[in-house]
């Protein structure tokens, strides 16, 4: 009778076992359930279950979706944008989702193998300026000249295009053609030249002396490797010229490599904490600028930047501002100081994601606040003296001449300060 | 990655990921890896529920976060926010798909900018509640917004102007100096432009502070100072030129006895505001018999379409006429179009909203929602007459 009882006794605890999800393998493991499941089994509730809810709401989301809607559903594509409003909805625009076409578009622009036709562009209202033609590119080859204007890209009108999207579609494949309209001083009429594409290596820097002073100007377009070199290059030659003053320009300056920023910081600044990271465990790591760079500069210094400035160029405009080595002027820099790592998908998609946060020495956080448009709210290293970008009048077409507000009142700030 | 489910592409051969392990593998991916802890992940999937709302691209499928979403429900419950009027985003061409994605590219271009001006929908003023601030400030329906506060809200008409500037630059006619300042002229106006929902949003929701909004009236732009307040239509108000109905919850219990013993009936449709297409059946049952009277139609391939039928409906209808005019529209159209097709009503005024698509609304956890086109109205004899 006992051995009868027991027995019904151990199946009905089994049964009860079972039918609360608790298997026979479990309790042969000696694993007791946790004390959560076990509320859950009996309340039939889940206790602790936000993670699966919130994937709970987006499944039932995406079904409704898929067999409610009334017009015909690219599941594919709904999945996608889907997942870009989830990393949107972080506010931060750095962190992103690719699809596939995207992620791979992206990864060749980061790649740094560039093929196009050699010249730098700079903003122009018929589309963009040639400031500076590389002398072994193809575009000195198919005659282009330096101060050339495009007005049109195969045929497309450049006129109200920003830079960065002509830049996009004059660059491409190797040994293909591009047909570039230009207007010329001098020539009446719209020219038309065919340029086929090649491999670049661009130069980073352009300097000179800005015509009727002694005031070096000195124009970083990219933290790229080779930039230190060159930087120091256009320093010598400044110096050579006897330059009293110095104007160095990063604006539209994009970043690059934050190696570069800090070489470049050392030429001002001898070992110095020249940025902080934080990084997404609190844990912080900082970068210190080098012995044996620093040069003497017994006059003003100034940085020009403006909106587009990211990255390393609000590093390197920051710290000189930080050790009151330089007076920033032009406007508000982006607010990038963040740094950000790419992450691949199966299905060939990408996730770009913020993984630590730069400080200048100051410790502001300079980072841009979006809104969920993607508008700017706040953000971005404020400049000492607020000049907005204005062309001057009469505009004067000719390089380093001062042609903008923000370069004559850099040009002016030095003259003021050395009494010249 | 480990830990993701994925199939094969039949058509590129790629790998294909199902949607929830997608989810959640990017919310782990986030947590573990972004620079700031993740504390919230209803707030990835309310965003990740407006991405795909959004890719819809229809004008009458839209994600409303938390507020908008409460005032969108105040609204339907006859209490109208804002400057008292319905406003709705209306595409110039109705085959076009709406362009309202969440902007994932970074800088500051917006790419409305680049759009074909065909693909902005426009703000209009769709009714006016009488009594309302926009009633008082002169605003009809037809009005389209051209700026709030200032801010020039993106339609096909600023598109247009845009290129127009654009073309002039390449006409190559000007100076450098005029084109510098057309230029300048371009980034001004771009410069805190907003989109249109935004621009919507700003004149349907607060209940206090005022509003200046441009508005264009047929080509003739005109100003108002207009202070946002609390708007009340009632679902159900014997008037003098009729009895006005609006599909608000629970009209339909209280419709019976307005109705009760009357032969003839004029029914005020106008500035119905946002039905509900559920009220409005009941509605229907209450005054026509039991048939069909259309049917709900998608543009899905295979899928048949669903009647609209009412049974257990009045024997006795009375003979109806039903007041409408552009303001009339959504489930109040239905309605008077089901009524009108059968025989059982007259309609009596001008030529209708033109809206008959049949809108769910799903509310989420978070307070936040969005609204679904499930279909299309039709009526029994083929396209609706208005």
């Amino acid at each position: 009778m006992k051995t009868a009882a027991a027995i019904l006794g151990a199946v009905v605890s089994l049964v009860a076992c079972y039918a609360l999800g608790i298997s026979w393998r479990d309790l042969q493991d000696g694993k007791l359930p946790d004390r959560d499941t076990l509320v859950a089994a009996v309340t039939g509730e889940r206790v602790n279950s936000t993670p699966v809810s919130a994937r709970q709401i987006f499944k039932d989301a995406y079904s409704k979706i898929t067999k409610s809607y009334y017009g015909p559903i690219d599941q594919k594509k709904l999945k996608y944008a889907g997942m870009q409003g989830l990393l949107a909805a972080l506010g931060d625009p750095h962190t992103l989702f690719l699809e596939p076409t995207m992620a791979r578009e992206f990864a060749l622009e980061t790649g740094g193998n560039f093929v196009g036709v050699g010249a730098r562009l700079d903003d122009h209202a018929l589309g963009a300026v040639l400031v500076v033609v590389f002398p072994d590119g193809p575009a000195r080859k198919a005659g282009l000249k330096k101060g050339d204007v495009i007005t049109a890209v195969d045929g497309k009108s450049s006129a109200g295009k920003k830079v960065e999207d002509l830049v996009k579609v004059i660059r491409g494949k190797e040994g293909t053609p591009v047909r570039i309209t230009i207007v010329r001083k001098g020539t009446p009429k719209p020219i038309v030249f065919t340029v086929r594409r090649a491999q670049v290596i661009t130069p980073t820097v352009d300097a000179n002396l800005v015509p009727g002073t002694k005031i070096g100007y000195l124009g970083v377009r990219q933290f790229s490797q080779p930039t230190t070199e060159q930087f120091d290059e256009a320093l010598n030659m400044l110096q050579r010229k006897g330059m009293k003053g110095l104007i160095v320009d990063v604006r539209n300056n994009g970043g690059g490599l934050l190696e570069t920023a800090v070489e470049m910081l050392s030429r001002f600044v001898e070992d110095k904490v020249v940025v902080k990271m934080r990084m997404r465990d609190g844990r912080e790591e900082a970068a210190r600028s080098f012995f044996g760079y620093k040069r003497n500069y017994n006059f003003p210094i100034v940085v020009l930047m403006n909106g587009d400035s990211a990255s390393a160029s609000e590093i390197f405009a920051g710290v000189l501002s930080d050790y009151k080595v330089a007076t920033l002027i032009g406007e508000h820099s982006y607010g990038k100081a963040s740094v950000q790592n790419v992450y691949g998908l199966i299905d060939g998609s990408s996730a770009k994601v913020t993984i630590a946060r730069y400080f200048i020495p100051s410790g502001r956080d300079i980072s841009r606040k979006v809104d969920e448009d993607g508008v700017y709210v706040s953000g971005g290293l404020e400049p000492d003296v607020l000049v907005k970008y204005r062309p001057l009048t009469p505009y004067k077409d000719e390089l380093y001449v001062p042609s903008d507000t923000q370069l004559a009142k850099a040009v002016e700030l030095i003259q003021k300060k050395t009494g010249k | 990655m480990a830990g993701l489910l994925a199939s094969k592409d039949p058509q590129t051969g790629g790998y294909q990921i199902a949607e929830d392990s997608f989810f959640a593998e990017l919310t782990n991916l986030l947590k573990k890896e972004y620079v700031d802890p993740i504390e919230d992940e209803t707030k990835l999937a309310t965003g990740a529920i407006r991405g795909m709302v959004s890719s819809l691209g229809d004008v009458h499928s839209f994600y409303m976060d938390k507020e908008e979403f409460a005032a969108y429900t105040r609204a339907g419950k006859g209490e109208l926010e804002g400057i008292g009027a319905d406003l709705a985003l209306r595409l110039e061409s109705p085959q076009v798909k709406a362009i309202k994605t969440t902007r994932v590219e970074e800088g500051e271009t917006t790419p409305a900018m680049n759009q074909d001006a065909r693909n902005i929908p426009v703000v209009t003023v769709t009714a006016v509640a009488p009594g309302s601030p926009a009633a008082k400030a002169g605003v009809q329906p037809g009005d389209w917004i051209e700026s709030v506060n200032g801010h020039v809200v993106i339609s096909p008409k600023f598109i247009r102007e845009l290129n127009g500037l654009r073309q002039k630059a390449a006409d190559g006619k000007l100076s450098a100096q005029q084109l510098f300042e057309l230029n300048q002229q371009f980034q001004d106006k771009v410069r805190g432009s907003i989109m249109p929902w935004k621009g919507k949003e700003k004149l349907v929701m607060g209940t206090s502070g005022k509003v200046t909004v441009s508005l264009n009236r047929n080509g003739s732009v005109y100003t108002r100072e207009i202070e946002k307040g609390v708007t009340s239509l009632p679902a159900l108000a014997e008037q003098p030129d009729g009895l006005v109905l609006r599909f608000q919850p629970g009209v339909s219990s209280k419709l019976g006895k307005a109705v009760a013993g009357k032969e003839k009936l004029t029914i005020d449709l106008r500035n119905s505001g946002v039905g509900s297409y559920d009220e409005m059946k009941k509605c229907l049952a209450i005054l026509a018999p039991d048939g069909v009277y259309g049917s709900i139609t998608t543009q899905k391939k295979g899928s048949a379409p669903k009647s609209l039928s009412v049974k257990g409906g009045n024997a006795k209808p009375p003979k109806m006429t039903l007041i409408v005019d552009k303001s009339t529209r959504g489930p109040a159209e239905v309605f008077a179009l089901a009524l009108s097709s059968r025989g059982f009503a007259t309609l009596k005024g001008e030529k209708m909203g033109g809206v008959r698509e049949v809108v769910e609304v799903v509310s989420l956890p978070d307070g936040s929602g969005y609204t679904l086109v499930t279909g299309t109205y039709e009526t029994a004899l083929g396209k609706g007459k208005s």
